[in-house]
């Protein structure tokens, strides 16, 4: 297995460029043989990777511990399923299932061929062998998966008890989807530019794969944010990490990325924004990839230290040249069709809409990158906290709040009076009302009230736009109203699919906001004392103590009352693993979840009979994850293939003008 | 209208989110230093600053009761020197002897070094088994203290 996984790396790795070598040869000699030949060895290369990624997830099945890797990341008696996930556990493999993710794409990309792109494929498959060369390089001679101990132990490290959760199971390779998935709209566009080809048609090819890697980026951002409020235990989602941050950097630039080509789409502009755009989009999730495999902030002066850092420095400088050589080259190309002509126009606050995420992009990548900088440049690490990374985000997402309401409603090209009229003039009176409700229940946090007052304006553009739309359907077919309103979703999935996601955006910001609100306590207590949180009061019963093969578990009963009424028995508990040094405990929370607000508990530490209960109060959070879970949904809508995509390929330029009007 | 005057709209508004970026930035830097780097460089009085370093063993001492921990934290190379650290808070369930910690606070003028934040991440049996996710989780144990 070690032999076998070793050698499919190395043939993967000779493959992949081979693959690069024969279609760019062939592409410039335009030799049609060479090219097939091309990309049969990246079928071959996809082949191989799953080979390797087979007999590492043989190996850490059957626990071949003189294996470092899997010595390092399972044990005897971890359950099987999470010695299948170790599989992205650590650098290494991970680094490997990177890889592995990018040649799925490619063999997707190969077999969904689009002829109407044909001339582009030989650059696609350049550029993705390119990438994936780099990555299985990294994988066979920096960071092998299959390196030896020399001796055999007895039992491995094991998986850290806190990353035994569900949610962690699923948020690495979502997370890793959505950031592998952003190579294919880089490999088009830059194949694009090679072929000089910088027409619509590539965005047309691209659009659904930008999507579903976006679809993914944003589920793994959620998933992580839920494995945190649940399994951490400090009350909160989102910390301003380098981990979470170098996740949520990608997202930001691919969701400016996925606006800015709906412009060029429909307008021929932003040609070469769109270029710059999907660059930093790629780099940013090279970027995280780095980031979160290699603890390189985190750490003081390991920068230098380590192994793979130079590399990724080396291929982001790469990256960063061929683009923006390749883009310059090509200008004459990506000339604009039209100028804008006004600022009160959609392709404005599209741009503006751009603009603006891309600001948060760079101050989060500034604040996350910053302690290598100023190491590289001063000799010392400075670092920057949470508090800076609220400071800017907040006035941040609350005008990008406000341009998700007007976006989508705000006339093409120069928008009139009497549009901004009828469109804004009803979503402005909600949001407006929604000022005294606030005051009038109490609310006085500035950030809070204007979050809210947005909320209620987009909200309440998004439900004019579904009104309008159900009533023309109406009109137009004598469907019933919750007919006309399903006819409309699946005609106009794009444009109502956007909505949707706007709403899950929206309900996501609502969910955040909820954080002004958050309330805090602590007590020590005695069995029998209690102590008071909001309106909630909390008895602290007794200590108990479960011993299972794997674990103990140490919990505190603790009875719960809400203004007198009687909620049950919370159990917030720690638990110390066999697996583990015996003093590292993993702190289970008691969660008691409503759509109102959460009640959050934690034992912070114990003694005896003697409990330290940490207790908070939430509000909104079930409207963060059930926003998300609308954004995936609407996603999904926007990206769900068509029957008549055939008959819109060929009249495609007369549906987007409808979809427009 | 004229393409000078969105460059010029799209630039004042680049630069006043930029200004907001950096002044952001001056309002929270935080000097990063080993436990060597700041025993030689000291810290003013009420400067906040974040130090790495290995908790020596058998120097923790907790109070369950009141949430309170101190303990020495000494240089990953060594050195022999140590820095007393008092801190009140969760502490995450990485920390223990032997862990690499990172605290943030303030160096007061009695020597002890007073920790709003505290991350940690365990030792490891071998060689390379630093785990990022580990990491992860104690440093947002810690930041959410920070916040």
């Amino acid at each position: 297995m070690i032999l076998l996984g070793r050698s499919a790396l190395y043939l993967a790795f000779v493959f992949a460029l081979y693959a690069v070598a024969a279609s760019l040869i062939g592409r410039a000699r335009g030799k049609p043989a060479l090219l097939r030949s091309g990309e049969n060895a990246a079928f071959a290369v996809a082949y191989l990777t799953t080979l390797a990624v087979v007999s590492l997830l043989v190996l850490l099945v059957s626990r071949q511990f003189q294996v470092e890797y899997v010595a390092n990341y399972t044990s005897r008696h971890l359950p099987w399923y999470f010695r299948l996930t170790a599989l992205w556990a650590g650098q290494a493999g991970s680094l490997l299932f990177w890889s592995w993710l990018l040649t799925i794409y490619s063999t997707v990309v190969l077999l969904r061929r689009d002829d109407s792109v044909r001339d582009l494929y030989p650059g696609v498959v350049a550029v993705l062998m390119a990438v994936f060369a780099f990555f299985i390089g990294l994988v066979t001679f920096m960071s092998n998966p299959f390196r030896l101990l020399p001796f055999t132990p007895a039992d491995g490290a094991g998986l850290n008890p806190i990353l035994q959760h569900p949610a962690m199971v699923i948020h690495p390779p979502s997370l890793y989807l959505g950031f592998v998935g952003m190579t294919v709209p880089f490999a088009f566009a830059m194949a694009a530019l090679i072929a000089g080809q910088a027409g619509p048609a590539w965005l047309k090819v691209i659009r659904r794969y930008a999507l579903f890697a976006w679809l993914f980026l944003s589920l793994g951002n959620l998933l992580g944010a839920r494995w945190a409020y649940v399994e951490l235990g400090w009350g909160g989602y989102w910390g301003w990490d380098p981990v979470e941050n170098s996740a949520f950097m990608p997202w930001l630039a691919g969701t400016a990325f996925l606006h800015s080509i709906m412009i060029q789409e429909k307008k021929g502009m932003l040609k070469i924004w769109n270029m710059v755009l999907i660059t930093l989009t790629f780099s940013l999730t090279i970027l995280g990839t780095f980031i979160t495999r290699s603890g390189v902030i985190s750490s003081v002066h390991s920068f230098t230290q380590s192994g793979i850092g130079p590399f990724f420095a080396a291929f982001l400088g790469g990256i960063g040249v061929f683009s923006f050589g390749m883009i310059l080259y090509r200008r004459p190309l990506l000339r604009s069709e039209r100028t804008l002509e006004s600022f009160a126009s959609r392709e404005s606050s599209f741009l503006f809409n751009n603009l603006i995420l891309l600001v948060a992009a760079f101050a989060i990548l500034t604040g996350t990158v910053f302690p290598i900088i100023s190491e590289a440049v001063r000799g010392v690490k400075i670092t920057v906290g949470p508090p800076f990374f609220n400071r800017i985000m907040i006035p941040i997402g609350l005008i990008l709040l406000f341009l998700t309401g007007v976006g989508p409603l705000i006339a093409w090209r120069r928008a009139s009076w009497k549009n901004i009229r009828r469109n804004f003039v009803v979503p402005v009176v909600a949001g407006l009302a929604v000022i005294p409700l606030m005051l009038a229940g109490g609310v006085r946090s500035f950030y809070a009230i204007t979050s809210f007052t947005l909320s209620g304006f987009v909200l309440a553009t998004i439900v004019q736009e579904f009104w309008k739309g159900v009533g023309a359907r109406r009109s137009i077919s004598g469907l019933s109203a919750p007919m006309a309103f399903f006819s409309l979703l699946a005609r106009s999935r794009r444009r109502y699919g956007g909505y949707i996601v706007h709403l899950g955006v929206l309900l996501v910001m609502i969910g955040i906001t909820g954080n002004a609100f958050k309330k805090e306590n602590q007590a020590v207590l005695e069995p029998g004392q209690k102590f008071q949180l909001g309106n909630y009061e909390m008895t602290f019963l007794e200590m108990r103590e479960q011993e299972t093969s794997l674990k103990t578990r140490v919990e505190a009963r603790v009875e719960v009352r809400q203004s007198g009424r009687a909620l049950g028995v919370m159990l917030p508990a720690k638990e110390f693993h066999q697996t583990r040094a015996a003093d590292q405990p993993s702190t289970e929370v008691a969660l008691r979840s409503t759509p109102k607000e959460d009640l959050y508990l934690i034992l912070a530490s114990f003694d005896g009979e003697t409990a330290v209960l940490k207790a908070y109060i939430n509000p909104l959070v079930n409207c963060l994850w059930l926003g998300g879970l609308v954004v995936m949904l609407g996603t999904t809508l926007a990206a769900w293939p068509d029957k008549r995509d055939k008959r819109r390929a060929l009249s495609y330029s007369f549906e987007v003008e409808e979809a427009v009007a | 209208m004229r393409r000078w005057r969105f460059v010029i709209a799209f630039t004042v508004i680049a630069a006043a989110m930029g200004y907001l970026v950096l002044n952001g930035f001056d309002r929270s830097m935080v000097y990063y230093l080993t436990v060597n780097e700041l025993l030689v460089r000291g810290a003013s009085a009420g400067e906040n600053v974040r130090v790495a370093g290995v908790v020596v063993a058998g120097s923790i001492e907790k109070d369950p009761r009141a949430l309170s921990l101190r303990f020495l934290v000494e240089d990953k190379t060594g050195g022999g020197r140590t820095i007393p650290v008092s801190y009140a808070g969760l502490v995450p369930d990485t920390f223990q002897e032997k862990s690499d910690v990172v605290v943030e606070g303030t160096l007061g003028s009695d020597g002890v070094f007073h920790a709003q934040t505290l991350m940690a991440k365990c030792p490891s049996k071998y060689e390379g088994q630093y785990e990022n996710l580990e990491k992860k989780g104690s440093v947002r144990a810690a930041t959410s203290q920070a916040g």
